[in-house]
């Protein structure tokens, strides 16, 4: 199978990752941050190393480098733990659910106003005007995507950034579709990041970060054992540990630490330029199959393609290309606002993204695959 | 048995096992030797101690510019 499903997760993985994690299993077996023995000392330790590569890459200090389960763990945790009562959470229009749903479910309650600024098809110029408009100290929280998973754009958040912090605003932005390919750097492009580990850090599934930098805390979303200050029922407010109730995820995080070797190895630009040259390659490839395509600028754009067949609906579209071979992902992507903007409800589209393991034949047979489904249907 | 204290080695106590290893990383870089224990002494009981052995003076000062939080030190017994 070639797999071109990357911004759902990477795969393959690199082999550093993948005998990291035997190696975390067999070596680090110790719980970290609990006892005082050598192996539980040694796992710590192994632990703050990645925690280290981590707050290197994302322009942070090791403590405020909170692992989690997913992207998702890490934005439920700022948005539930920033949020105030009576006050605006602004976002873009293009949100991933793990965005919308956490916001919504508090707006049930009644207890916060939600504005979504219109992104969509918008210059930076129009968008950060948008966000300036609505940014005011009646706003406790402004969260937003790096880039649309669906549409693949990206947003001016240096220049939000500079808007909240001008009025103290804390700015959180979801990395899941940059991390690893973009720069993002908290104190640059935010306060607050929330990062897969699993998708352009190529760690394994189920590792997440929260980057924070200092000057925000949220309140987190679990509690319990720390491992510190344990006579108290109060947990230490400083982190990791507000955040790390319970034990962590050791063969994850040390995967993850091996992913992020891997990219650092490769370098950012490097990855990035590779995936957006073998979108243009799919692009230009399609122009003239019988296809819809919806992502056609890769000036501003995150490695995605996005596209569905004219006569056969979407899911019958991934279907058959799988048949044939090849991993792609139909639907809705979790961002249903995204896909109202393009106008693909309710059956969503097709998206297509490489990652560094992925070459030029592999993309012209997919392309090849692409038209002979579409002339079978013509 | 006699102990002795001894004043080239303090034990100080950090809360966080991530702060404990924050601050051995920045003392080896520093040239200063370090070693983490489990502590029951520090804030609410469960904690880590670090215990530095040579220019503890200097190695206090290197942990207070990181604004890495300690819960008090201690010298070292030696035997």
């Amino acid at each position: 199978m070639i797999y071109f499903d990357n911004a759902a997760t990477t795969y393959p993985k690199p082999e550093t990752v993948s005998k990291s994690i035997i190696t975390a299993n067999v070596r680090y077996g110790g719980n970290p941050g609990r006892s005082g023995h050598k192996l539980s000392l040694k796992t710590a330790e192994r632990v703050y190393s990645v925690r280290e590569a981590a707050a290197l890459f994302f322009g942070a200090e090791p403590e405020n480098i909170v692992f989690t389960s997913n992207c998702t763990g890490a934005l439920n945790t700022v948005i539930y733990g920033l949020f105030e009562r009576g006050k605006t959470i602004i976002t873009s229009n293009l949100e991933h659910n793990s965005v919308s749903r956490p916001i919504y479910n508090i707006l049930k309650s009644g207890d916060v106003r939600w504005i979504q600024v219109d992104v969509h098809k918008k210059n930076d110029f129009e968008i950060v005007e948008s966000f300036d408009k609505n940014i005011s100290s009646d706003c406790c929280l402004v969260v937003c995507a790096h880039a649309s998973n669906v549409t693949g754009q990206l947003l001016p958040v240096e220049r939000i950034y500079q808007i909240c912090r001008s009025k103290g605003i804390p700015f959180a932005i979801d990395v899941a579709q940059t991390a690893g390919v973009f720069p993002a750097k908290v104190g640059v492009h935010a306060d607050i990041l929330c990062a897969p580990g699993h998708k352009g850090l190529y760690g394994p599934m189920g590792t997440g970060l929260l980057v924070l930098n200092g000057d925000f805390l949220p309140k987190p979303l679990t509690q319990g054992g720390t491992g510190s200050s344990s006579i108290s029922l109060e947990p230490l407010k400083i982190p990791p540990d507000y955040y790390e109730a319970g034990t962590v995820n050791v063969p994850g995080i040390i995967g993850l630490g091996a992913g992020l070797d891997f990219v650092k190895c490769h370098g950012i630009s490097n990855i990035r330029n590779h995936e957006l040259g073998l979108c243009k390659l799919a692009l230009n490839g399609l122009r003239r199959a019988n296809v819809v395509i919806y992502t056609d600028d890769y000036s501003k754009c995150a490695p995605i393609f996005l596209f569905n067949f004219k006569n056969i609906p979407c899911m019958d579209g991934t279907k058959m290309l799988s048949d044939m071979g090849f991993a792609v992902r139909g639907g809705i992507h979790c961002a249903p606002s995204a896909h109202k903007m393009l106008g693909t409800l309710p059956e969503g589209a097709i998206r297509f993204s490489p990652s560094i393991f992925n070459n030029k034949s592999q993309v012209l047979s997919f392309c090849r695959a692409i038209k002979k489904i579409s002339n079978k249907v013509k | 048995m006699n102990k002795n204290l001894n004043s080239d080695c303090i034990l100080i106590e950090i809360s966080s096992i991530t702060l404990a290893e924050k601050a051995k990383r920045i003392l080896k870089s520093n040239g200063i030797r370090s070693e983490i224990r489990r502590s029951g002494k520090g804030l609410d009981g469960c904690g880590y101690q670090l215990k530095i052995v040579g220019d503890t003076k200097r190695a206090q000062a290197l942990i207070s510019s990181a604004r890495i939080p300690t819960h008090g030190s201690s010298s070292c017994w030696e035997q």
